[in-house]
């Protein structure tokens, strides 16, 4: 039970997160490829002459959208990027863009030809979307470096275009690590999200068993309510003679049943033979020698057959004045429980020789038949397993 | 094999109470059973006088060691009837020692009645089933179990339940007599499936004489 428990109360709570996280990489993704296609694509075509030599340039471009649609493949997949990949991803777009800088134009970055200065940041962004800020700051700084180089290389730029240039870092690149913050704040809610999920699911869960626990003691009391409070009132009130054997033998079978009813809460292999031994152990209290023996592999049955299997057994060792027999069969088809006593016959069970077996409703099929002779009365009650033709 | 008319017997068990009980409820036996020697070892069973006693009554457990399965082999591998007289009552011992040819299987709560009779029905090579054992018969479930009839296998289980052949005779609407031959002959079908061994012959061949089962039957 455990486990399938714990996977249902993990499953909603988990894909609570998952989705905000996934919505959150596709969002990114689809912006990173935008801005590749929309706006670099038309510029890269329309310097196309610019370019020295032209397939270095498309190289690069084309190693990005490479990155792109692998990442693209991972998030449809698993729905993150896997290390291995993203520390690839990295090192491949600074790749691409030191090709781009490298077959660019000579200048700088604020030259419309320099498509790549603004896209590589959000392939950081994308591939760094759940590590820590400053390792995007050291991306977009390695870039940065790249793009410096490159302009540096095509002659020192005046004090006016370092000052361009710089406002162009800023609002590109600082927009960047602005919106990679606000990635980590969705990541820090959708954590919240799904330990308040978590949270429920375990609060919905005990709540279950809570009710379980509380029809079950309700189904106990229901049980003893028809005999035990009637003869602890017919006692207390004195309108029950304790030295009455009848009664005697009522109150050894109500403690037998109750010890029963103990017992089926226990956690053990052997049920069946547990919650009989509860029975006998009454009995052995009482004087009672029981002598048990058991055959065939334990088996599981409902609760509710396991008490129709054990309720005749107790019967008769309520009845029973100094010995008793029970014994267990378990065959593949059958589960047998029999008792024999040297008391009276308990009531219900045939006056003598065979008795008719009697189906008892609610249960599958427990049939319960009794012989009673020589002054021993013998009690077996069967439970047969269903035939599939039923 | 037997002095004058009696039976004769060697116990082995290594609890010196049971020999003593066990040697007193076969003196009062009718007719008197003799226990020619005991011990706490089977090694009375190879020396004499006990070399020579018709049946070997045998504890399995003896001083604290692993069942005496071992011993029990070469005991039915020289020709001995064995009586298994134990304290375990489970039908993996039980059918571990019909496997090993025994000659029957006997657990301690038993008492008096089944010891004397089980010895006696020995001696005569005629099979005999405590409940104890046709409960291991009934819930035998081993794919190489002999084919029993629906009958045959009701009456074991009820065997083993009520210890009583009158009460099951009464619910099945048969004789005590009938009830008896049913378990003679699940008996007579395990040792015609087990391994060979005097036992095995010896019941079978008497089973057949005495028009218990036909050889056709097996």
């Amino acid at each position: 039970m455990t486990r399938t428990a714990e996977r249902r109360r993990d499953r909603p709570a988990a894909r609570v997160e998952d989705r905000l996280l996934r919505g959150a990489r596709l969002s990114v993704l689809a912006v990173t490829v935008g801005v590749q296609f929309g706006l670099c694509l038309p510029t890269f075509v329309e310097h196309g002459g610019r370019y020295q030599p032209l397939w270095l340039e498309i190289a690069g471009f084309a190693l990005m959208a490479g990155v792109a649609a692998v990442a693209a493949a991972c998030l449809a997949r698993d729905g993150r990027i896997p290390s291995p990949a993203r520390r690839a991803g990295l090192a491949l777009v600074l790749l691409a863009a030191v090709a781009a800088a490298a077959a660019a134009p000579p200048g700088n970055y604020l030259d419309r030809a320099h498509w790549y200065f603004g896209l590589v940041g959000w392939y950081g962004v994308l591939l760094l979307f759940d590590r820590p800020l400053a390792h995007l700051a050291a991306f977009l700084g390695a870039n940065l470096a790249i793009a410096l180089a490159k302009a540096v290389v095509s002659g020192p730029p005046e004090a006016r275009a370092w000052a361009a240039m710089a406002v162009s870092v800023v609002s590109v690149y600082g927009f960047q690590l602005a919106l990679s913050l606000v990635i980590r704040e969705v990541r820090r809610v959708a954590a919240r999200a799904r330990q308040a999920a978590e949270e429920e699911e375990r609060f919905r869960t005990a709540e279950a068993v809570a009710e379980h626990v509380h029809r079950d003691h309700r189904q106990r009391y229901v049980a003893l309510l028809g005999a035990v409070v009637p003869l602890l009132a017919g006692l207390g009130y004195g309108s029950l003679d304790p030295s009455d054997p009848e009664v005697r033998r009522r109150c050894a079978q109500e403690a037998a049943r109750m010890r029963r009813l103990f017992a089926e809460k226990d956690d053990v292999a052997d049920r069946l033979v547990h919650e009989l031994r509860a029975v006998m152990e009454v009995a052995e209290h009482r004087g009672v020698t029981v002598r048990f023996a058991a055959r065939g592999e334990p088996r599981d049955l409902p609760r509710d057959v396991r008490r129709e299997l054990i309720d005749p057994v107790a019967a008769v060792l309520a009845a029973a004045v100094a010995g008793a027999r029970v014994t267990v069969v378990r065959t593949p088809d059958t589960v047998r429980v029999s008792a024999l006593g040297d008391g009276p016959a308990p009531e219900g069970s045939a006056a003598e020789g065979r008795a008719a077996p009697r189906l008892e409703s609610g249960s599958p099929r427990v049939a319960v038949n009794a012989v009673v002779a020589e002054n021993r009365v013998w009690v077996e009650a069967v439970w047969r397993q269903a035939t599939p033709s039923r | 094999m037997a002095t004058g008319d009696a039976i004769t017997v060697t116990m082995i068990d290594d609890h010196p109470v049971v020999l003593a009980g066990a040697e007193h409820w076969y003196s009062t036996a009718d007719p008197p059973i003799k226990v020619v020697a005991s011990g706490a070892g089977v090694e009375t069973a190879w020396t004499p006088p006990g070399d020579t006693a018709a049946v070997v009554v045998l504890d399995l457990q003896l001083g604290g060691r692993p069942p005496a399965y071992d011993e029990l082999r070469r005991l039915v591998e020289a020709g001995r009837q064995v009586v298994v007289y134990t304290m375990r009552d489970d039908e993996r011992t039980a059918l571990t020692c019909m496997d090993l040819g025994a000659f029957t299987f006997l657990t301690k709560a038993e008492g008096e009645e089944h010891l004397i009779a089980a010895t006696a029905a020995a001696a005569h090579d005629r099979p005999y089933t405590p409940p104890a054992l046709a409960g291991a018969f009934g819930a035998d479930t081993a794919p190489d179990r002999p084919k029993l009839s629906l009958r045959e296998e009701e009456v074991l289980i009820e065997w083993f339940q009520c210890e009583s052949k009158e009460l099951v005779a009464q619910r099945l609407g048969i004789t005590p007599r009938t009830v008896s031959s049913y378990l003679d002959r699940v008996r007579v079908k395990y040792a015609n499936v087990g391994r060979e061994a005097r036992t095995k012959a010896n019941l079978v061949a008497r089973a057949i004489q005495d028009g218990l089962i036909d050889v056709g039957d097996l």
